[in-house]
């Protein structure tokens, strides 16, 4: 609890919004290079989808329903942009 | 002629939906998804209720980087339907690791919220106490109004996501007439089954010193500042830090300087044990509060507030047989602290658990049962309940 308060310190609180920024842009700039993942497609959408809900199997929604569909998920899940695309092909693919 | 060039317009505008709405359009796409619930809830002392939500998706993507989408509640309320715009928002998807975001969005910072709360999703057919107004005293946002930055980052095998937003945030609670205390008004809603809106209608109890988060219009000119960074580590673990520090004080008030902050820290693991025949899921939510004390007025306490849940489910997805297959077990503690000094001082616990049936990928079966026990001042109670639902995702 006193941690939570120091915390709530103005000069704290500052302090910790600036270095929250600064590790998000490290973040972002840092790994911008990383690794591509070589994951398949089928992979990323039982990891990803069903680390919050059941997954829908690929023949619930036509092609362009899905690309909507993981569009929407790619901003709501913080999806990358090569696990969305993967995820999609897959997902295409079957149904 | 103002007829005329009225049906003009209705028929242009008509005409542009048809183009928007068609699916085989080589751009614009929609989608229309959501879900909808009943319960049935029986509380002890209490005439058994029925419940009915419904929660339609709007998506509509316009290219490949720019989506809008939006969520509607309604819900049978009071004799009446209460509608709600539960979020409502512009993604532009700027780059492979930014996306931009304006509008009425889920708070990043209360993964329940964001994630979790619909009712085809969330485990049990209550929320978590102090993480939505429908539970009481809401500690955190369940949606914000503003501008939002997001994404995510692979590094090698980890996962690094991030959303940082500024939004209108919360106000400060004041009732200066209020000597009685609301205590007794927090207890009577002890059992929590409605899924839905997040934010603006169900801001919790407006007791002194707590504080709403449908802020709208903005009682001052200052805007919150909020964010959160989650870690996976493995595929099936994320752990994530949250924090919003806003001011909170309405202007030209005595309380004007008060100012808010929030620490949120959440964990989930979702993995599969062949070992144990099926899927272990693994929630969980710290939220921390503290509203400044500025001693004077009904202010003068040290406001600190914090809640937090964690929750198991199993499903024994590997057994043979395909009706234990779609069966799934959950239990939930969460608990709810309130400032000492307050006026509005109930401490809550509560155990639930819960049987679930799922009849396909996202239409299940809840039967679940809840112990919540109030402290107030100098006494406490403790009122348990069945509750049933039924929910789909579509």
């Amino acid at each position: 609890m006193n941690l939570m308060k120091k915390l709530n310190n103005r000069f704290y609180s500052k302090a910790l919004s600036v270095s929250f920024v600064v590790v998000f842009f490290t973040i972002v700039i840092g790994f911008a290079s990383s690794m591509a993942s070589d994951k398949p497609g089928a992979l990323l959408w039982g990891e990803n989808c069903g680390r919050c809900h059941n997954v829908r199997p690929p023949s619930s929604l036509t092609d362009d329903q899905w690309d909507v569909a993981v569009l929407h998920m790619r901003t709501r899940a913080n999806l990358t942009e090569e696990e969305a695309k993967k995820i999609v092909e897959f997902l295409k693919a079957g149904n | 002629m103002n007829k005329f060039r009225l049906v003009l317009i209705l028929a242009t505008v008509l005409l542009l939906s048809q183009n928007l709405f068609s699916q085989g359009s080589p751009t614009h796409k929609f989608l229309l998804g959501g879900y909808g619930f009943t319960n049935l809830e029986m509380e002890q002392n209490q005439n058994a209720q029925f419940e009915v939500g419904f929660n339609p998706i709007f998506l509509w993507s316009i290219n490949n980087n720019i989506l809008f989408e939006s969520e509607l509640e309604f819900e049978l309320e009071d004799g009446g339907t209460s509608t709600a715009l539960e979020y409502a928002q512009i993604m532009y998807i700027m780059n492979k690791y930014i996306t931009f975001g304006a509008g009425k969005f889920l708070n990043p910072t209360n993964i329940f919220a964001e994630r979790f709360h619909p009712a085809w999703i969330n485990k049990l057919p209550g929320m978590p106490l102090g993480l939505s107004g429908h539970t009481g005293v809401q500690l955190v946002a369940g949606t914000q109004v503003g501008l939002q930055v997001r994404g995510g980052v692979s590094a090698g095998p980890t996962k690094f996501v991030y959303a940082v937003y500024v939004s209108n945030g919360p106000s400060l609670n004041i009732d200066e007439s209020d000597t009685t205390g609301l205590g007794k008004q927090g207890a009577g809603n002890n059992s929590i089954t409605n899924e839905g809106e997040e934010g603006g209608g169900h801001s919790g109890i407006a007791a002194s010193g707590t504080l709403n988060y449908g802020n709208i219009p903005d009682n001052n000119g200052d805007k919150a500042i909020g964010g959160r960074i989650g870690f996976l580590p493995i595929p099936e673990l994320e752990i994530g830090y949250g924090f919003e520090t806003a001011r909170v004080g309405t202007d030209d008030t005595q309380y004007s300087d008060v100012r808010s902050f929030t620490n949120v820290f959440d964990l989930s693991y979702v993995k599969d044990y062949s070992s144990l025949a099926g899927r272990i899921d693994i929630r969980g939510q710290y939220t921390w509060l503290q509203v400044d004390n500025p001693g004077i007025g009904v202010l003068n306490y040290e406001n600190i507030s914090s809640a937090w849940y964690v929750q198991l489910a199993y499903q024994p997805y590997y057994l043979e047989s395909s009706f234990l297959q779609n069966l799934e077990f959950v239990v939930r503690y969460d608990q709810l602290d309130l400032p000492e000094g307050a006026e509005l001082n109930v401490d809550k616990n509560r155990i639930a658990g819960g049987v679930n049936y799922w009849i396909n990928h996202s239409t299940v079966v809840k039967f679940a049962y809840e112990s919540t026990t109030s402290e107030f001042t100098d006494e406490s109670e403790t009122e348990s309940a069945f509750v049933f639902q039924l929910a789909m995702g579509f």
